[in-house]
């Protein structure tokens, strides 16, 4: 080496050597901080994956329990459960950044950990969606788990006599889990509060202003009565309007409070008798609503049968005021046959009454109901029969039938047809309402399909028949929906129809349903109608446009919003814009608590 | 609410509508699951995870005949973390149904089969008005249904007007049975006594036998100022300047106001209501062939209101 170059060989040499003692001087610190470390400290070196899409690429195949990856094992409508758990690093609150097929699918956050297993929320996960789990801790575990020196137990049971217990377990004809039923799962008491107004406002408004509603709904469910197998049940409305100057329902009435259920009732899973009082429901009574009085019965231990008397006085029709005025009472019966996962018949139940109702004047009544279930048709059918001893005869008030058959998961179809006669009950709640006395018929059909996850068909048509006036009413419609229209956000549907008879029209729309920061979920529908009236002199014609939307939303799990409006115009009146602008809206917004 | 209405069968709109909003959360479910039954636990769509009381039906490799996995559903964190997948069964929870137990469908078994219809364990509130169908009003977010007021286009009274924009109670007012039924289509049914008050406010319908069929002179989105055809063969009433002018204002013998189909000119005098000042009038017109400042003489040019 040149002597001048010494000095500078000399100083490269210095500089190296200093480098060099550097690094060693940091792994020494970290040798330090990794001998000294608490053993706390040792959760916190869990990595956390950031969502950066680079990172979020790992292979789309279902993750191995020793890979580093792992995957939503299955959805629900609120989270998502994954097959990695604390022992591989996840913790409460982590971001996850999920892949599908390769590519960043979003990113959910990690909700309650297991040892094995996650619950986590996130934009729309879907089954398969893999993620990286590090695995830090889960390794140091391991690696410390080998040091240690496991004593070898022997067994308190040998493994063959395990075996045969389980054989005899199984062969057993005992329910052979505790837990059966008879404690419900999350079957406590639940209260829902939901305080709310609506108002109503035309433009211009004739009538002298419109309408305008505070009201307050309240149900609680399931309140135990101390330990003697009765249950209440409750349910009430309370509301207070303002109304234009003419209003045909309840009219002077601002406030109105309505009982819908007051109801003390005992109903076992194993059978035995049936008790309900008070404002009730009655179970397994077609055509019998709200009743002040008494449920009776007996179910079989099966739960396959049941019978019983009811009797109480009737409320109110318009008020729900409980009065003595009206009476009924009378018999009922079920019958259910259920059959196996293989039989034809799945399912069938059947129920029947048979009574007195007693207002202005004595009606004896019959009504049956009867469900069918055989393979993918399902079937229903009831009516009503009155027989009334002072004039009005035999009348049939109520019949239906409902066909309904889904031949593939993807595809259905639906019948459904009724016949309402004229009641022999004069207790019409409105005031200057004429009653109907021919009786009317409607039917519908309608029928979808599921092209693919993004594109459905649906079309119904339907017909209506008065016997009073003989005016029919024809309407038949299409509608496709694009699912995925705006991806994760949602879809649109967009259909149109047609209606003819003594009111014809078409009916055109556009509908969008999606969601929103998952919490939200949106229907939002724009509508353009025209629509003739045929009258013996002239013929009118009236074109509108509409809007509708309506809001949930999820503010916590006990608290929900919800918001809608409906928006209607006319927009031209006999082919001609109106002579004065013309505009209604309707707008309700809702909260519910539940407890 | 609004919300509510229907007097006939079946409302195939909101059964869109209530499909629509299920389809679009049952994407997800189809996409995972590859298939969707409608009976409960076919054996084709099985889910992966055994139930409960499926003692080792579904029991993987390794796992003891009898051995019952309570893990396929239940989280260690408790015994009441239930996290059975329900998409496969073809009835996926959603909606208030994800917080319903399960032996509030399932009962004592889960062996039994249980309809995927809603009358199958719901009880009908509307006394058997609307057979079966419930989905075609409600949901499964909520009883309280989206229905509205283009759905209603699909009964034989679609809402058209004015009868989109008020409360469903003003027709539908039986709520001890929610029947939703309502007397008759025709106008009369519901405002019979709208009619009957026109004898107070109005030009007495009844004592001048009008017709009962309403929409030959008004129309749904205002009661008033009415449309009448016969009127604008002689007097038009329907557009221009005379457009609102309430019936009394001009018929102030209510009698004259009977439709004999035969029109009345020449019974009105447009003094009666417009102050004329000849000496103007005159100037006005005084390149006017015909002109004579004379009531009733007006309306030979002036036919139509305004000019």
């Amino acid at each position: 080496m040149p002597q001048d170059r010494r000095p500078l060989a000399l100083a490269l040499a210095v500089a190296l050597a200093l480098l060099a003692s550097s690094g060693g001087a940091d792994a020494a610190r970290r040798r330090h901080r990794q001998r000294h470390r608490r053993p706390g400290a040792r959760a916190v070196a869990v990595k956390i994956v950031p969502s950066a899409p680079a990172l979020a690429t790992p292979p789309p195949v279902p993750a191995s329990p020793g890979s580093p990856f792992g995957r939503v094992a299955l959805i629900t409508e609120r989270r998502a459960y994954l097959d990695r758990g604390a022992a591989d690093g996840l913790k409460p609150g982590q971001a996850l950044a999920l892949a599908r097929f390769g590519r960043p699918a979003g990113s959910c956050t990690v909700e309650v950990v297991g040892d094995h297993e996650a619950t986590c929320t996130g934009n729309r996960p879907r089954v398969g969606d893999t993620f990286r789990a590090a695995r830090v801790g889960a390794r140091r575990a391991t690696v410390k788990a080998a040091a240690r020196v496991i004593p070898v137990l022997a067994p308190l049971v040998d493994e063959q006599t395990l075996q045969a217990r389980a054989a005899v377990v199984a062969a057993g004809t005992i329910e052979k889990v505790e837990f059966n039923g008879r404690h419900a799962l999350r079957a406590r008491a639940t209260a829902e509060v939901m305080p709310g107004v609506v108002a109503w406002f035309n433009q211009p408004d004739a009538q002298g202003g419109g309408y305008a509603q505070e009201r307050i709904d309240a149900v609680i469910r399931g309140v135990p009565l101390g330990g003697s197998g009765f249950r209440f049940d409750g349910a009430f409305s309370a509301m207070r309007w303002s109304v234009p100057a003419v209003e045909r329902f309840r009219p002077g009435t601002p406030t109105q409070f309505y009982l819908w259920e007051a109801e003390a009732s005992r109903r076992l899973q194993q059978g035995g008798t049936t008790v309900a009082v008070g404002r009730l429901w009655p179970y397994h009574t077609p055509g019998l609503t709200l009743l002040d009085g008494i449920q009776l019965g007996r179910e079989n231990q099966a739960g396959t049968a049941e019978g019983g008397l009811y009797g109480g006085l009737i409320p109110s029709a318009a008020s729900l005021a409980p009065g003595f005025d009206i009476w009924a009472a009378g018999l009922y019966g079920a019958l259910t046959q259920v059959g196996t996962r293989e039989s034809t018949l799945r399912l069938a139940r059947e129920e029947a009454r048979v009574g007195v109702w007693h207002g202005a004047r004595t009606v004896t009544e019959a009504e049956a109901l009867a469900q069918l279930w055989i393979g993918p048709v399902v079937a229903g059918g009831g009516g009503r029969l009155r027989w009334a001893d002072s004039g009005g005869g035999l009348a049939v008030e109520q019949a239906h039938l409902d066909l309904g058959v889904r031949p593939s998961p993807r595809s259905g179809a639906g019948l459904h047809a009724r016949y309402v006669g004229a009641t022999l009950l004069p207790d019409a709640p409105l005031r200057a309402e004429l009653p109907m006395t021919g009786g009317a018929l409607h039917a519908l059909a309608d029928v979808h399909i599921d092209l693919s996850t993004r594109l459905a068909l649906a079309a119904s048509a339907g017909a209506h028949r008065e016997g009073m006036t003989g005016r029919h009413q024809l309407h038949a419609g299409a509608e496709a929906r694009f699912l995925r229209l705006f991806g994760e956000t949602g879809g649109l549907w967009v259909g149109a129809d047609v209606e003819q008879g003594w009111l014809q029209g078409e009916n055109l729309y556009v509908q969008f349903v999606g969601q929103g920061a998952g919490r939200l979920q949106i229907l939002a529908r724009l509508s353009a109608n025209g629509t003739r009236f045929e009258t013996p002199t002239a013929i009118w014609n009236l074109h509108e446009l509409g809007g509708y939307a309506n809001l949930d939303g999820v503010l916590t799990p006990w608290l929900r919003l919800r918001a809608w409006t409906l928006l209607r115009a006319p927009i031209l009146v006999q082919g001609a814009l109106p002579v004065e602008a013309s505009f209604g809206a309707v707008a309700g917004l809702g909260l519910a608590g539940a407890m | 609410m609004l919300a509510l209405a229907a007097s006939a069968v079946a409302v195939a709109g909101a059964t869109v509508a209530a499909r629509a909003a299920r389809g679009a959360g049952a994407g997800a479910a189809d996409d995972q699951d590859g298939a969707r039954d409608t009976v409960i636990l076919p054996r084709r769509a099985r889910p992966r995870l055994a139930l409960p009381d499926q003692r080792g039906a579904g029991a993987g490799a390794g796992e003891a005949a009898g051995a019952t996995r309570c893990g396929a559903c239940h989280l260690v964190e408790g015994w009441e973390k239930v996290r059975f997948n329900h998409d496969p069964t073809g009835f996926p929870l959603r909606g208030v149904h994800a917080d319903v137990s399960c032996n509030g469908c399932h009962g004592k078994s889960f062996d039994k089969p249980v309809a995927d219809t809603c009358s199958a364990c719901h009880r009908d509130r509307h006394a058997g008005e609307f057979g079966l169908h419930c989905e075609g009003c409600h949901d499964e977010k909520s009883w309280r249904p989206l229905f509205q007021a283009d759905a209603h286009r699909r009964t034989n009274f679609p809402l058209v007007g004015k009868h989109a924009l008020i409360p469903c109670a003003e027709c539908h007012g039986n709520l001890r049975d929610r029947s939703f039924a309502r007397a008759a289509v025709r106008c009369d049914a519901c405002h019979e006594g709208d009619f009957m008050r026109t004898a107070a406010v109005s030009i007495d319908h009844l004592a001048n036998n009008y017709s009962r069929e309403c929409q030959t002179c008004h129309n749904t989105f205002r009661f008033f100022p009415a449309s009448v055809a016969a009127h604008d063969a002689c007097f038009r009433i329907t557009s221009g300047s005379h457009h609102g002018v309430h019936c009394l204002s001009c018929h102030s013998a209510l009698n004259a106001a009977a439709f004999t189909g035969a029109c009345a000119t020449g019974t009105f005098r447009c003094s009666e209501c417009h102050s004329h000042q000849c000496a103007r009038s005159d100037v006005q017109h005084k390149n006017v062939m015909g002109y004579q400042c004379a009531t009733t003489k007006c309306y030979e040019c002036h036919k139509i209101g305004g000019l």
